[in-house]
């Protein structure tokens, strides 16, 4: 089980994490799910023990992490995002070295390797890690989050650089530790990655959670709040001003600003028509399109929470 | 007894020194120019030993024998040891070893962080702690690792030419072993500093070397300018105009630097002026204890000076006072001559220093000490450094 009890942590009195309060229970696969700079990183270097909170407490096992980091790393896996190993030494060197200061016997380690690196698929790759690429580095991740048979893994952008087959591997092999009743806390900005693993998730804005629940009762709250939405899609010859509206939820606009796209609450587009053609904007072509869940999770992150429709 | 972490590290660190194609270079290029520097010595030893025999014989040979001879020569009369042989490689020892415990270290913690490893292996449970005296100890035990391989190379070469060290000599090569070891291991803690400051290897590497130059190059440097001596020592005595007059008065033509010591022992025992001469020689050699006493102060915080000091009394006493002691004390006569230039009388300064075993042990303690603090005090940066580290 993973607790957080109001955890604040400031950079320069700037918060990054502002009051966490949040229970994960045993068994779950819980997705942090927040854009870049959300806070997300930031968590877990608290939950791991890497970097003190300012202010509350996460708790593991009920063992605080700030003020026992060694016991609670004993029973945590953790994948950091861009992970790293040792680039002179092979994977199997990797994980023995790493074996050892978790100070696992040699027989169970000398065992748990080969399984290991088998099931992320490394098996047989005897090259140093130096001449890995990504997607092998973050296979290796996995196996070394898991190598001291954990009661929870944690999981920071674990799918950023695998291939579609890697990607597989690793939805299988999470589900496989869940339903062994290990906790998985995954973090992540994909959407879909996200709700095709977790079981329950949690959306991080500016370092606060503005939501949190199962994934079902999420989303579809976010599906009710939505279907009164409208995409409104603009191309024009000239660049397109700074629209407002009071139905306008968020808008986003290309480099060059001769697109947008506009998520509002209702159809405003012969308002945006009688914008471009007062400062004299010539229009190629606007159209109403259907709101992905994405568009409304990026609405709801910039509005700052989920409506509350369930 | 060690925390099994720190033995893990270590054990690591060891391992990763020891195959890095670096330390072998540097190993390789190690054991080279110690073996040009110990076959070197040794023709010198031969030489000294046979320069030596020669000298007793003529000595023994002429009237009054040793006594017969000025005591500025007296290192002639003492047998040459085989301690010599490591003059040499003390002074290849300065720029390689220093370059060897710098490459060691300054990049034991930037890689980690270049390579993003640091924070998975402090996910793991190990203590911050742990993680870096591991990396100090694993890089010390190379560096001893190579310091015995060069050594039982020394050895093998000296035996080879017939060379077999007696008694207090193989005292005094430990000493030696023990000074090499604590200088490298200076340098090693000085990159490992550098390695937890830097966020690069590069800058790391250049900030190592940059600080290397500082402690070996500016801080004596610093010191030993005329500004600094008389701020810190006081002035230069000065010589009463009698005894210029003196001294000019003896050198036919004033054309050139007179010498003091030279006057003053070619003066007729009933000089009149004695007793200022007696006075003078004493505070000029009161200033020249001052200048020494600066100078070994200096040198403690400078690694190479430290280690040359101790190498050079520990293998070649009979070096020392003229390498780091004497001094030429420059007094204005107030006179010019033909050509304009100022007259000076200058007297050689040499210290009252012992040199046998307990002497030498005493002048190289302080030094020995400085280089036991140094590391200590570079690898405790390092340390506080490294705890105070923000992982993200």
């Amino acid at each position: 089980m993973i607790q957080f009890d109001h955890i604040t942590k400031e950079y320069g009195g700037v918060p990054a994490v502002d009051d966490l309060n949040a229970e994960i229970p045993s068994g779950e696969i819980f997705g942090l799910l927040g854009p870049n700079g959300a806070g997300k990183s930031t968590t877990i270097l608290m939950l791991t023990g890497l970097i003190e909170p300012s202010a509350g407490c996460c708790r593991i096992n009920g063992t605080e992490v700030a003020t026992n980091p060694i016991a609670v790393k004993r029973h945590i896996g953790y994948m950091p995002e861009d992970v790293g190993f040792y680039p002179l030494l092979t994977a199997e060197e990797n994980l023995d070295y790493f074996a050892r200061l978790f100070r696992m016997d040699a027989r169970t380690y000398n065992r748990r390797i080969p399984d290991l690196l088998s099931l992320v698929g490394l098996d047989g790759v005897t090259k140093k890690v130096g001449g890995y690429s990504k997607g092998m580095r973050q296979r290796l991740g996995l196996a070394n989050a898991l190598l001291n048979d954990p009661a929870v893994i944690i999981l920071d952008e674990p799918t950023a650089n695998l291939d579609p087959q890697g990607v597989a591997d690793y939805r299988r092999i999470i589900s496989g530790v869940a339903q062994e009743g290990k906790t998985v806390f995954v973090s992540s900005h994909i959407l879909s990655e996200v709700s095709r693993v977790c079981t329950s998730i949690g959306l991080l804005s500016k370092g606060r959670l503005i939501a949190q629940g199962r994934w079902e009762d999420l989303s579809r709250q976010l599906q009710a709040g939505g279907s009164s939405r409208v995409t409104i899609v603009i191309e024009a010859r000239d660049p397109i001003p700074e629209l407002t509206h009071p139905d306008l939820v968020s808008a986003t606009y290309s480099d060059d600003r001769r697109n947008a796209t506009l998520l509002a609450r209702s159809d405003i587009s012969n308002a945006v028509i009688d914008t471009c053609t007062r400062v004299g904007v010539r229009l190629h072509g606007i159209r109403k399109e259907g709101v992905s869940l994405e568009d409304l999770f990026l609405s709801y992150y910039q509005a700052g929470g989920v409506p509350d429709h369930a | 007894m060690p925390d099994p972490g720190v033995v893990t590290i270590a054990r690591k660190e060891f391992f990763d020194h020891i195959r890095s194609h670096r330390f072998l270079i540097l190993l390789g290029i190690l054991l080279l120019v110690v073996s040009m520097g110990v076959l070197s010595g040794t023709a010198d030893y031969h030489a000294k030993v046979k320069q030596y025999d020669s000298i007793q014989k003529s000595v023994s040979s002429s009237p009054g024998g040793e006594s017969s001879l000025p005591a500025y020569l007296e290192y002639m009369f003492v047998k040459p040891s085989v301690l010599l042989v490591f003059y040499k490689m003390s002074l290849l020892f300065v720029m390689i070893g220093g370059i060897l415990g710098i490459a060691m270290g300054f990049d034991l913690v930037t890689r980690e962080k270049e390579s993003k490893s640091l924070k998975i292996l402090l996910a793991h449970p190990v203590y911050r702690d742990e993680v870096i005296n591991g990396k100090a100890l694993g890089g010390i035990a190379a560096i001893a690792l190579a310091l015995i391989i060069v050594l039982v190379l020394a050895f093998g070469i000296l035996l080879i030419a017939g060379i077999v060290p007696e008694g207090s000599e193989f005292l005094f090569i430990s000493l030696f072993a023990l000074a090499t070891f604590l200088y490298i291991s200076t340098c090693f803690a000085i990159s490992l500093l550098m390695s937890t400051i830097c966020e690069e290897s590069g800058k790391a590497l250049i900030y190592s070397l940059v600080l290397f130059i500082i402690l070996t190059s500016l801080v004596p440097t610093v010191v030993s300018t005329p500004l600094a001596m008389k701020t810190i020592i006081g002035p230069q005595p000065e010589m009463p105009q009698v005894l210029a007059d003196q001294i000019l008065a003896s050198v036919p033509g004033s054309g050139s630097d007179a010498s003091g010591s030279a006057a003053q022992a070619d003066a007729p025992a009933t000089d009149p002026n004695q007793d200022l001469w007696d006075r003078y020689n004493e505070q000029t050699r009161e200033y020249g204890d001052r200048q020494m006493r600066l100078r070994d102060i200096q040198y403690l915080f400078s690694p190479a000076k430290n280690y040359e000091k101790i190498t050079t009394c520990l293998t070649s006493p009979d070096m020392i006072r003229y390498m780091l002691y004497f001094t030429m004390i420059e007094s204005p006569l107030q006179k010019t001559d033909a050509q304009g230039q100022e007259l000076s009388a200058t007297i050689a300064y040499m210290p009252d220093l012992s040199f046998d075993e307990s002497g030498l042990l005493s002048l190289i303690a302080g030094n020995l000490i400085a280089l036991l603090v140094l590391p200590s005090v570079f690898f405790g940066l390092a340390y506080v450094r490294f705890m105070r580290m923000d992982i993200r």
